[in-house]
């Protein structure tokens, strides 16, 4: 059949790129270890043997002046051997040890050798195996803003850790002296001297890497991947490195970079689902500093509701994800906020085709306490008052929003942040009718340090998701509120027991209200004002999980975590027949348990690295969901409607495996990925076929409910380094679903099922002035339901379906390109230009297809594509002082 | 939807190749409590490419049954199939049943009471040219469940469009409800102008006419992805359509 043509192109071209990998692969990963040469020695002092060394391999040492000044002698007699040969004979019996630090060899003096002739440490373990702990947060010097996923390795050993969310880093070693090398996307890797003899603080302020500012590629860190930790589908995101990638109306988003990453898939132009993994929109779960947002996008999806001004770091997670997160079946996007610059006032912005921002920020009191307001407004609304045609000038559009943020260093242990983001879109297509909807989030959060080895974090958080529709005529009017509000605890630990061990713990609680819809009206419509009832509900979870590095190659995450899902009065609950039905009823007292759900989530994951540069992972994780968007539109619509777990509505839930394989070559200037899952879903739930949205019946008696599977391949290489960066995601994969009661019961793709998909994303530093980007994607076009006959009713002609979602829509793709030049550098001010055209060779992408009778010739029915996006050009101007 | 028109939305017709489907049979079965007006229409669903006529199939037999009385209808022209002998009346339930090719296929419906139509209005500043919007005003009675439905005329000329209502969010109260007049072609021609004579025909109809006329106005499904769906037929046997039982009420305006 022609359309399995493509398909095997593409596998074509997937294997071609897996060989070009290893081809790489292998031609670049030259270590100087592995350097051969041919060197003879007798009795040379130490240094002057590396000096000579050096010169025959052209690989230079690092030493400190105790190995410059050292006595030893050393000869060495090699015929085309590599230096970790010659070394590890020539070093044998010498209190001196080596390893590859870079490009270079770091030669240190190693006390444990040097004690070894007097005791076999075997003998004595707990002399020689004295452990401390280093541990304190890691900032950037120049805003003093925390660093997330900051690299803390110490050279010449294997030891190495992250910083977490909140900058804390903790790292459990034996006595000694080392350097350490703290590494983080957008600084300067800093190394420095420690001398470690006793457990210590030690906060590290990293300077920013001054490349980074006008590069905007990806940072040039050549820190590596994490090959020794177990967690796997997890994509990174540092804010700089959206900046590049032109989109739609020149917007920067995290959204729309992350939907460039494999597995992370958009549901075409002008719609702001996000699918990971085949999972629905509502299946992830979004935070902003914590905070849950329910619709994550404005303007019907045009951007995402995070500000890129406001954004430090987002970390998604498409499996494996930590017990700490919970009530996402498919992914768990986490937004952190900037902090505020504690070192000095700054204001930087945007003007661009369709939105302006502003972004302030400084210290309140410096270096102790900061804050940050950052704030969004499109004028598009503006332009559409010049317009003549009526409809279009009444028209509302616009949507704003504001992140605000404090934060206090309370003292050495102890810090507090208060954040805020409020949005609202206002849409309305004339003087009477028009829709509004928004998030309103904050967070309270303290962290606090008990020692350097416990971390401890407390949230109280609040969010509220409303949207509002009304109609007001000369002799009726009708309003429609319908809201999403949660009150929410949380209580997280992180232990850095040892150097083996890493415990994180804690609890969370949610109570939700959920108000499914108040109906006002008034005036002669007949309607009559009522309250649907409101849905209480308290979701309770505690979690435990340890991350256990079993040896040096071999890293285990084994956790747990129990969810609890209360379902609470007031309010009536229903027994429903098959047919949807109301069989019966009972009502509920205030706080009284209608129900309770109980869910235990296994979170395991393993990591096995094969060398220094070669990892492979696993993982298996069960999620349980009991929020529920009910819509069967993939275009998440501000008027879906959500709904907590019923006693008919049950928790969903998917369990997942994933299998990975990691490599980085050359230098770490490159990474390639695989990762294989296969995800089992249940309690998914549709719509009945004739459900009527708008009924004040029991939601339950439009639902039905099925069962779901995903599954694919992800396949990643990124360039991360260099002039030219970027990378190529092609992902293989598969969703379904089944339901009785939908297409004569048997399996039928899901809408955001897509075959292929493929990213190609690069960035160009042309010079100091300009950079260039350029992306390209193509998908599998959305799977759909079309006719496949016709008949003859009310003297009209419908159309019949046989199967759901059985066709395809054209193949998606497109060219974005990007520039950007810097007007203006120094230290004061900067600013820049951007420039960026989408879809540039102007592909008719279908946004849908339907069917109608041919105006001419009624007898005949055609089938019209709408398209709506091609040669969107814009340009924006950005500052910073 | 507003914002695809203000960007760059363009429209293009294309060819989509179909592959013809298996043949259902199509059934609209209308009683009504005017005199004589009882028919049954009987036809096949057709390729996609085929012309959208009506082509009856002849031959059936089609019985309706009320209270024990079987009355035959009688092929008038190929498909179709009348009686003047049944006086549609509120409060009886009336069945259907149709013999073609080997298949039975059966439905029922029960005639509600008549809900009498008060007024069918506009006023001069709801008239556009390419979307004008009228008033229906009738009271609701209390007691029952009512399920409406309205037809549209223009120039007594049937429209595709037609409005469904229930009284879940009106029960018992006097409703002035909106139906509204489109001009969804590209077509000038077809706008509306003043002079021009709006009618609509109100039907009280059950609840399984209602159920099968809401999702045949969804069945395409939605702009932002709601999945096309058939619609809940209340005819058992596997063909397409509906049966219905109804009253009829008819009112005509001249747009001002």
């Amino acid at each position: 059949m022609k359309k399995y043509g493509p398909k095997r192109f593409l596998a074509f071209i997937a294997i071609l790129l897996l060989i070009l990998v290893f081809v790489q692969a292998s031609s670049y990963a030259q270590a100087p270890l592995e350097k051969k040469i041919s060197i003879s020695l007798k009795d040379e002092a130490l240094k002057t043997a590396l000096d000579k060394i050096s010169n025959a391999s052209g690989i230079k040492f690092t030493y400190n002046e105790q190995v410059a000044n050292s006595k030893i002698k050393i000869s060495i007699q090699a015929q085309n051997k590599s230096l970790n040969e010659i070394l590890t004979t020539a070093l044998s019996n010498q209190p001196f040890k080596f390893s590859e630090l870079d490009n270079e060899i770091y030669i240190r003096y190693d006390a444990e050798k040097a004690k070894k002739p007097l005791a076999d440490p075997a003998a004595n373990p707990a002399l020689n195996q004295e452990k401390h702990t280093i541990g304190g947060t890691i900032s950037s010097s120049k805003t003093g803003e925390t660093l997330i996923a900051a690299t803390i390795r110490l050279s010449g050993t294997k030891l190495a850790t992250m910083s977490n969310e909140y900058g804390f880093y903790s790292l459990s070693v034996p006595n000694g002296s080392y350097v350490m090398e703290i590494s983080a996307i957008g600084s300067k890797t800093l190394k420095k001297s420690i001398e470690l003899n006793k457990s210590m603080t030690l906060n590290i302020a990293l300077e920013d890497d001054a490349n980074e500012l006008e590069t905007v590629t990806i940072s040039a860190t050549t820190a590596k991947r994490n090959l020794d930790n177990p967690q796997m589908g997890m994509e990174r995101l540092n804010i700089s490195e959206t900046k590049n990638i032109p989109v739609v109306l020149g917007e920067r988003d995290v959204i729309k970079t992350l939907q460039l990453l494999p597995g992370v898939k958009s549901s075409g132009d002008g719609t702001g689902g996000l699918f990971v993994r085949g999972g629905g929109a509502d299946q992830n779960m979004i935070l902003l500093d914590e905070a849950p947002v329910y619709n994550a996008s404005h303007l019907l999806g045009f951007f995402s509701t995070f500000n890129s001004d406001a954004i430090k770091n987002v970390t998604l997670y498409k499996s494996g994800m930590p017990a700490q997160y919970g009530g996402g079946l498919s992914s768990v996007m986490d937004v952190r906020m900037n902090d505020g610059n504690n070192q000095k006032f700054g204001v930087s912005g945007g003007v661009g085709l369709i939105a302006a921002r502003i972004n302030v920020e400084g210290p309140i009191q410096k270096e102790k306490s900061s804050f940050l307001i950052s704030a969004r407004r499109t004028y598009l609304d503006a332009f559409l008052k010049l317009s003549s045609d009526s409809t279009v000038k009444d028209a509302k559009l616009y949507f704003y929003d504001v992140n605000a943020k404090a934060n206090y260093i309370l003292g050495e242990k102890d810090r507090l942040f208060v954040s805020a983001y409020l949005g609202r879109d206002v849409l309305g297509a004339d003087k009477v009718n028009g829709i509004d909807w928004g998030n309103i989030t904050s967070t309270i959060r303290w962290n606090h340090i008990f020692n350097s080895k416990l971390f401890s974090n407390t949230s109280i958080i609040y969010s509220n998701y409303n949207y509002q529709v009304k109609t007001d005529q000369d002799e009726s009017s009708l309003s429609l509120f319908s809201q999403i509000k949660d009150w929410n605890f949380k209580q997280d630990l992180q232990w850095y027991l040892n150097d083996k061990n890493t415990l994180s713990f804690g609890l969370n609680a949610i109570y939700h209200t959920i108000k499914p819809g108040e109906v006002r009206a008034s005036g002669n419509s007949g309607m009559i004002s009522q309250d649907l009832q409101n849905r209480y509900s308290l979701e309770n979870a505690i979690y435990a999980s340890n991350t256990w590095k079993v040896s040096d190659a071999f890293s285990l995450t084994y956790g747990l975590r129990l969810s609890a899902f209360s379902i609470l009065g007031k309010g009536d609950y229903y027994n429903i027949n098959e047919e949807g039905g109301v069989t019966g009823q009972k009502s509920y007292k205030k706080g009284e348990i209608v129900k309770t759900y109980l869910n235990l989530e296994p979170r395991l994951a393993a990591a096995l690295q094969l060398n220094g540069s070669t990892a492979i992972k696993a993982s298996y994780v069960r999620n349980a969901q009991n929020l529920h968007l009910i819509s069967n539109s993939n275009a998440s619509s501000p008027l879906d409607r959500w709904v907590a777990s019923t006693n008919i509505i049950k928790p969903e839930t998917s369990d997942q495996v994933s299998l990975g394989y990691y490599k980085d070559f050359a230098q770490n200037a490159y990474e390639f990925t695989v990762e294989a899952y296969y995800k089992d879903l249940k309690n998914q739930i549709d719509y009945r076929n004739g459900a009527n949205i708008y009924t004040n019946k029991p939601i339950e008696t439009q639902l039905l409910f099925g069962k779901g599977r995903a599954y694919g391949i992800e396949w990643l290489i990124k360039k991360k380094t260099g002039k030219f960066t970027g990378w190529i995601a092609y992902t293989l994969s598969k969703s379904e679903r089944q339901v009785d009661g939908i297409n004569n019961n048997e399996w039928y793709n899901t809408r955001q099922d897509r075959t292929h998909d493929i990213s190609i994303v690069t960035m160009y530093q042309l010079n100091k002035k300009w950079s260039v980007s350029a992306n390209w994607v193509f998908a599998t076009g959305n799977a759909v339901t079309y006719p496949n006959a016709k008949y003859n009713l009310l003297g009209e002609s419908y159309y019949y379906y046989s199967s759901r979602n059985a066709e395809r829509m054209p193949a998606y793709h497109r060219l974005d390109l990007g520039a950007t030049r810097t007007l203006k550098k120094t230290k004061k001010f900067s600013s820049e230009l951007n420039f960026s055209l989408f879809n540039a060779y102007g592909r008719s992408n279908a946004y849908r297809i339907n069917f109608r009778e041919n105006e001419k010739d009624p007898t005949k029915t055609e089938a019209v594509k709408t398209t709506l996006f091609r040669f969107v050009p814009s340009v924006s101007y950005d500052f910073k002082f | 939807m507003l914002f695809s028109t203000l960007f760059w939305s363009c429209e293009k017709v294309i060819e989509l190749k179909r592959i013809d489907n298996e043949e259902r049979y199509v059934i609209e079965g209308t009683i009504t409590n005017e005199p004589g007006a009882c028919s049954v229409l009987l036809s096949k669903t057709k390729n996609f490419k085929d012309d959208n006529d009506f082509i009856g199939i002849g031959g059936a037999v089609v019985k309706i049954t009320n209270n024990g009385v079987v009355v035959t209808l009688s092929e008038s022209s190929p498909g179709v199939y009348k009686t003047n002998t049944i006086n549609g009346t509120p409060g009886q339930t009336y069945m259907m049943t149709v013999n073609v090719d080997g298949k039975t296929f059966t439905a029922s419906s029960t005639m509600p009471e008549n809900v009498p139509f008060d007024d069918f209005y506009m006023k001069a500043s709801d008239f556009g040219k390419s979307r004008t919007t009228a008033y229906v005003k009738y009271k609701d009675p209390l007691e029952r469940q009512n399920y409406y439905w309205f037809q549209l005329f223009v120039n007594d000329k049937k429209q595709r469009n037609f409005s469904v209502m229930n009284d879940e969010f009106t029960p018992g109260q006097e409703v002035n409800s909106t139906v509204s007049f489109q001009n969804e072609t590209d077509d000038l021609s077809r706008d509306f102008k003043k002079g021009d004579k709006l009618g609509v025909e109100m039907h009280s109809i059950d609840a399984s006419a209602y159920l099968y006329l809401h999702s045949l106005g969804n069945a395409e499904g939605s702009d932002n992805g709601a999945s096309p769906a058939n619609p809940i037929s209340n005819v058992t046997g596997g063909a397409l359509g509906f049966f219905s039982a109804h009253t009829v009420q008819k009112r005509t305006l001249v747009i001002p």
